[in-house]
Order: C-alpha cells, then sequence, then structure tokens
C-alpha cells in the first residue's frame, strides 16, 4: 500500500465519531480546557495506536469479541448519522429511508477491491482536507482567542476524562487497519496529523462559539459551519460544508464491512447481521433518545472494555 | 446485483422526501413578538414568490404554537433559514427571554444569525402595521449596521453572541433598542440584559460609550466650546490589581466643526483641545460607570474580563471595584480647512 494511501485511510478512521459524539462531550466537560484535553487525548491515542500495532487476536476466541466491536463501532455510526441528518437535514423522512441508502451505497463498495477502496480514499481525503482548509480560513474571521482563556480552570478528572474519551474514541476505529501493514511509524505520523485537524477543528469552533455556547450544542461542529460568509452573499452553506464529517463515516463503515466479512465467511449471514443490526439501531435505538444518550454517553467506556480485551491478547504472543 | 443495487440507490439517493417547491415556501425575514394578557402575539414577515410582503397575525400561549399556527393562514410552508431580525416587546425581553430563547435555538430550522432587538415604548407588532414595499427585517439590520459607523448606538451582533453574554454567569448581555417615533422607526440605544431579563436601555451618548468600553466600535461626538470633535478610533486596555481596575484608552480625534477664534495652525491650541477632550471623556465615561455600578449590570463585563488575567471569581465586582480611567487623545484630523474665520 502507498503511503498516501495509508495516510487517507488512517484519516477517515481516525475522525468518524469526532462529529456528535467527542466534541460535544469534550466541550460539555472541559469546555475552555478542551484544547488541552485535545492534546493529552492526542498523546493516548498515540499510545493506544502503538498497542494496537502489538496486538494479535488472531486466535479464534476473539473472532466473536472482533465482531461485537465492529458491530458496536457499527451502531454507533449509523445512529450518529440518522441522528443528525433527521434532526438537521431530512427532518420528515423516516430514518430507515435515510439510512437504507447508505447502507447499500456502502454495500457497493464493499464489492470492489480494496485498492479501489483505497484509492478513493485518497481522492476524498484531498477534498476532505481542502475542505477543512477552506472553512477554517473562512472561520478565522471570526475567532476571538480570548473565548478559550484561561486555560486549567476546570477540574483535573474532567480534562482527564474528556482526554480519554478523545483518544479512545479517536483511536479505537484503527483496530481495523491492523491487517494493512501500516508501519508503526507512519501510522502514529497519520493519527498525529489527523488529531492535529482535529484539535484545529475543536480550538476554532470553541474560539468562535465559545464554550459557553458550543456545550449546549449537540453538534457545536455543525453550529459553527451556519457562521460562514463569504463576502457578505454565500450563506447557508453549512449544509454542503458538513459533507467532509460524511465521508468519514462512510470509509468506517466500509470497512467495518470489509472486516466482518473476513470473519463471517458465508454472504447471506453477514448480510442479514447487517440488516438486522440496521433495522434494530433504527428502530430501538435511533428512534429512542433515552437509549442513544446512553450509548453515547457510554460509548467510551464500552469501547475501553473492547480495547481491553484485544490488549489481553499482548499477553499471548 | 450491482445494477440492482444502482437503481435502489438512484432511486434513495434523489433525496425526494423532504423535496420541497421553492413556490411553497414563504421565507420568514422578521418577526416581532409582544406578550400581553399570559397571550404572546406576533407578526411574521414573509416574502414569497409574489412581489408582496405578507404580514401575518399570530397569537397562542406558548412560543411552539405562536409558531405553528401561522400555516393556519399561510398556503407556505415557513422558512426560517433567512431570518433576519427578531423584534421583542419590553414585556418579553423582561420575563420571556428564556423561553424564547430555548424555543429559538433548539430549533434546527432557524439560524441564530439573526438580529434580537429590543422594541421600547410601542409594540413591536406596531412596526409591521406600516404599508411598506421595504422588508422591516431587512430594515432594521441596515440601521443597526449603517448606525455602528455613524452615531454608534447599536450593538450589531446576531443573537448566537447574545447568547453567549447570557450563558456566561461573569458577563451580561446588551441588545440594540428600537422605538417608533413620527411613524419611522428610529434606534434608541443600546439595551441592557442581567441574565435573561432585560433591565433599561442607556441613551444614544451612554450607548456610543459603551461600544467603546467594549471594544465593538468607537464613534462619541464631543462638543467644546462651540468646537465639534469626534472620537473616531480607540484602543482600550483594562488593567487589573485586586479591586482595582484601570481602563487606559488612547484615542484618536477629529475637529468635525470649528466656530470658535481658536487658531488651528497654532500646534500648542491642539494641546488645549485635547486636554479638553480627555477632561470630557473621563467625566462621561465616569457617568456611565456610574450608571452601571448604581444598576450592578456588568455590561462592560468586567468581572469576565478580570477573571481571564485573574482567574479569581468575584462577584459584583462592577459595583466593588475602584475604577480609574486614564484616557490619551489626539487629534490628528481637523478636514480641509484650518478655520473659517481668520483673525
Amino acid at each position: 500500500m502507498k503511503t498516501k494511501e495509508q495516510f487517507s485511510i488512517t484519516y477517515f478512521l481516525t475522525r468518524p465519531f469526532f462529529f456528535g459524539i467527542i466534541y460535544s462531550q469534550i466541550f460539555g466537560l472541559s469546555e475552555t480546557d478542551s484544547i488541552i484535553s485535545c492534546l493529552l487525548g492526542t498523546i493516548i491515542g498515540l499510545f493506544i495506536i502503538f498497542l494496537i500495532s502489538k496486538m494479535d487476536y488472531s486466535d479464534k476466541k476473539f473472532k466473536t469479541i472482533q465482531i461485537f466491536f465492529y458491530l458496536f463501532l457499527f451502531i454507533l455510526a449509523i445512529s450518529s448519522i440518522e441522528t443528525y441528518a433527521s434532526s438537521f437535514l431530512l427532518t420528515k423522512t423516516p430514518k430507515i429511508i435515510i439510512i437504507i441508502p447508505a447502507i447499500m451505497l456502502v454495500s457497493y463498495a464493499n464489492q470492489k477491491d480494496m485498492s479501489v477502496i483505497k484509492k478513493c480514499a485518497f481522492i476524498f481525503a484531498i477534498i476532505s482536507i481542502f475542505s477543512t482548509i477552506i472553512i477554517c480560513l473562512l472561520l478565522s474571521n471570526y475567532l476571538n482567542i480570548q473565548n478559550i482563556l484561561p486555560f486549567f480552570s476546570h477540574k483535573p478528572l474532567n480534562i482527564l476524562k474528556s482526554a480519554m474519551i478523545f483518544g479512545v474514541m479517536s483511536a479505537s476505529p484503527n483496530i481495523l487497519l491492523k491487517d494493512e501493514n501500516i508501519p508503526l511509524k507512519n501510522h502514529l505520523i497519520f493519527y498525529l496529523i489527523t488529531t492535529i485537524i482535529n484539535t484545529t477543528i475543536a480550538f476554532l469552533t470553541l474560539a468562535i462559539l465559545t464554550p459557553d455556547v458550543a456545550k449546549i450544542y449537540s453538534y457545536p461542529e455543525y453550529m459553527v459551519l451556519k457562521r460562514i460568509r463569504i463576502f457578505e452573499f454565500i450563506e447557508n452553506i453549512e449544509n454542503l460544508s458538513v459533507l467532509i464529517w460524511y465521508f468519514d463515516y462512510f470509509f468506517l463503515l466500509v470497512y467495518i464491512f470489509k472486516k466482518m466479512q473476513e470473519i463471517i465467511k458465508k454472504r447471506v449471514i453477514f448480510f442479514i447481521i447487517i440488516i438486522m443490526t440496521t433495522l434494530l439501531t433504527t428502530f430501538f435505538i435511533a428512534n429512542d433518545f433515552y437509549i442513544t444518550i446512553w450509548i453515547y454517553k457510554y460509548s467510551s467506556i464500552i469501547i475501553s472494555t473492547f480495547l481491553i480485551l484485544f490488549i489481553s491478547t499482548l499477553k499471548h504472543k | 446485483m450491482k445494477k440492482i443495487l444502482l437503481i435502489f440507490i438512484i432511486l434513495f439517493l434523489t433525496g425526494c422526501y423532504d423535496y420541497m417547491e421553492i413556490n411553497d415556501l414563504g421565507f420568514i425575514t422578521a418577526i416581532g413578538i409582544d406578550y400581553e394578557e399570559d397571550t404572546y402575539k406576533a407578526t411574521f414577515e414573509i416574502l414569497d414568490d409574489s412581489d408582496d410582503i405578507q404580514k401575518i397575525k399570530s397569537e397562542s400561549k406558548t412560543i411552539s404554537n405562536l409558531f405553528d399556527n401561522i400555516s393556519l393562514i399561510i398556503s407556505k410552508v415557513p422558512d426560517y433559514h433567512h431570518l433576519k431580525t427578531v423584534i421583542i416587546s419590553k414585556s418579553v425581553a423582561q420575563n420571556h427571554l428564556k423561553e424564547l430563547t430555548d424555543f429559538l435555538i433548539r430549533s434546527p430550522e432557524i439560524r441564530n444569525e439573526f438580529l434580537l432587538v429590543v422594541c421600547e415604548g410601542t409594540s413591536p407588532l406596531e412596526l409591521f402595521k406600516k404599508d411598506s414595499k421595504e422588508s422591516i427585517g431587512e430594515k432594521i439590520a441596515k440601521l443597526i449596521k449603517t448606525s455602528k459607523n455613524q452615531t454608534n448606538i447599536s450593538y450589531d451582533r446576531s443573537f448566537e453572541d447574545i447568547l453567549e453574554k447570557i450563558l456566561n454567569k461573569k458577563m451580561e448581555a446588551t441588545a440594540s433598542v428600537i422605538t417608533l417615533e413620527n411613524d419611522e422607526i428610529t434606534l434608541k440605544g443600546i439595551g441592557l440584559f442581567k441574565g435573561y431579563n432585560y433591565k433599561y436601555f442607556l441613551d444614544t451618548k451612554k450607548s456610543s460609550l459603551l461600544n467603546i468600553l467594549n471594544k465593538e466600535n468607537t464613534n462619541y461626538s464631543i462638543f467644546i466650546e462651540n468646537m465639534e470633535t469626534k472620537i473616531y478610533e480607540s484602543n482600550v486596555k483594562y488593567d487589573f490589581k485586586e479591586n482595582t481596575v484601570t481602563i487606559n484608552i488612547n484615542a484618536k480625534a477629529k475637529i468635525i466643526e470649528n466656530t470658535t477664534q481658536m487658531d488651528l495652525k497654532d500646534n500648542k491650541n491642539y494641546l488645549i483641545i485635547e486636554k479638553k477632550l480627555n477632561k470630557v471623556l473621563e467625566n462621561d465615561l465616569n457617568d456611565l460607570i456610574n450608571n452601571l455600578k448604581d444598576n450592578n449590570i456588568d455590561a462592560i463585563n468586567l468581572n469576565d474580563r478580570q477573571y481571564k488575567k485573574t482567574r479569581k471569581n468575584r462577584n459584583n465586582y462592577l459595583k466593588n471595584a475602584d475604577i480609574k480611567i486614564n484616557i490619551d487623545t489626539k487629534i490628528n484630523w481637523k478636514g480641509s480647512i484650518f478655520q473659517i474665520d481668520e483673525n
């Protein structure tokens, strides 16, 4: 695999849970100290990436854990897509109609060879980074650094908690890249670059919206896009700009499909599991905010539990 | 299989489910909200494909019904993406801003970039009664923007900025205040809030000074003995030492009008004018600060400013603070003439 493709897939698999999950939780917990949390979270994430490279869960008994882990990522991803789309974009469309095309698109991509996916990832990574740079430049006009001061004014425990959320939620999808043979040094560098980009987005969101406002929104990273205005007449482009977050979910889902299919060889069983999980998520999770909020709240703990289970494979080596 | 998948994707990905023809949309550009006899009353200004501006009235006990009820009158789907101004009455600003804020920011269809304006002396619904081809929402938004460079008595920030100050316990929110004078919409000054509750508005002079102290904009006219000057640029710095606050202002002034006998070719005279300007500006600023102290409204956000520098949480900081003002004004513009009557 070429270095640029290694970067692209690391980029896409590090970012998905920032939208609607990581940012809103971090801003709520650490407020002005969110940037400190992001930096600490990056260190934790780098350590997790290092641990992932040392894991060896080829043992059969870990296959089931792997499937459950991938399914949890799948549930988290599709419930996040459904919640966002039904709240802001397609308010009248039933959630199942929102998610079916997404699943079909991913299924279609799943039929393609891995090399095609990686080439696509590279093209989309260029679009995503270019769009992010443009968005950041357009938003920089509104930023006020005073809004994120003073640092270290919140409880260290909250800063640590949000750093853990950042590290765990951003690094854990990289388990999907375990068999991609990305050299550890490259993987660490690419993860670092991605988190720097995402920390910049967190910085901009906080410095523009202020922590007091950012923490009340479910999608502060989306709300900040509403400020974009070009030459006083181009506005209302937040729904276009938000596309960059959708690319991440697409590649995450494609990788989940690929990895699950490697374990579940029978396609029929694989599709039954996917359809059942989609229906379950749509009708029982995304349609019930008691469960949705619970999952968002404890997702980092659930993923950490999976990580601990995977880390236990280190001893088997 | 691939073809079937593609057909499904084409069918589903077109996003027809929420599709709405532009002709079916009514773009709401302004809303005036009043509260009388336990009832919310509102007028919605709606632009659609026709040339006319529709003004729809609605009444309800709750804010959500107030917004829903317009669908009983118009055959268009209300679209709030182009909302420019929300004008609230004094009673809404005083007692119901929290409910309104919650509704507005919760609704994903409403962009929080609109201007929130308080209407004093008359109901905001009166503003919409005038038969005009111009949108009231656009007009008020322009009025607030142009005032910035002229009288400087408006608060040209979005609703989200007001919300930021309401939510930050160390800050107090401000908003532009308008009224209806001689049947014309007129800016009155800047209104002050304590939390979600509107208290009162500052006169034009104090509003302009508040904008200077808050580093929003600088434009302040000073008359001294038949001479009109204007402070048009300022650099304000706050220095905190326990309960003592020093406000250092470096200002630049223009001579706008001079009918005195003062010889403006003599450079010493500029020092005399500058000294007088410093004195007047200091007195005016002290007036404003005393007004804020008396009402215990920290509209210059002193508590937040000191917290960011000292990290000490202090209650009623403005009221207890000893505030010193140092002003250094320099005249650097006098127009194209020295004086009309040469000695």
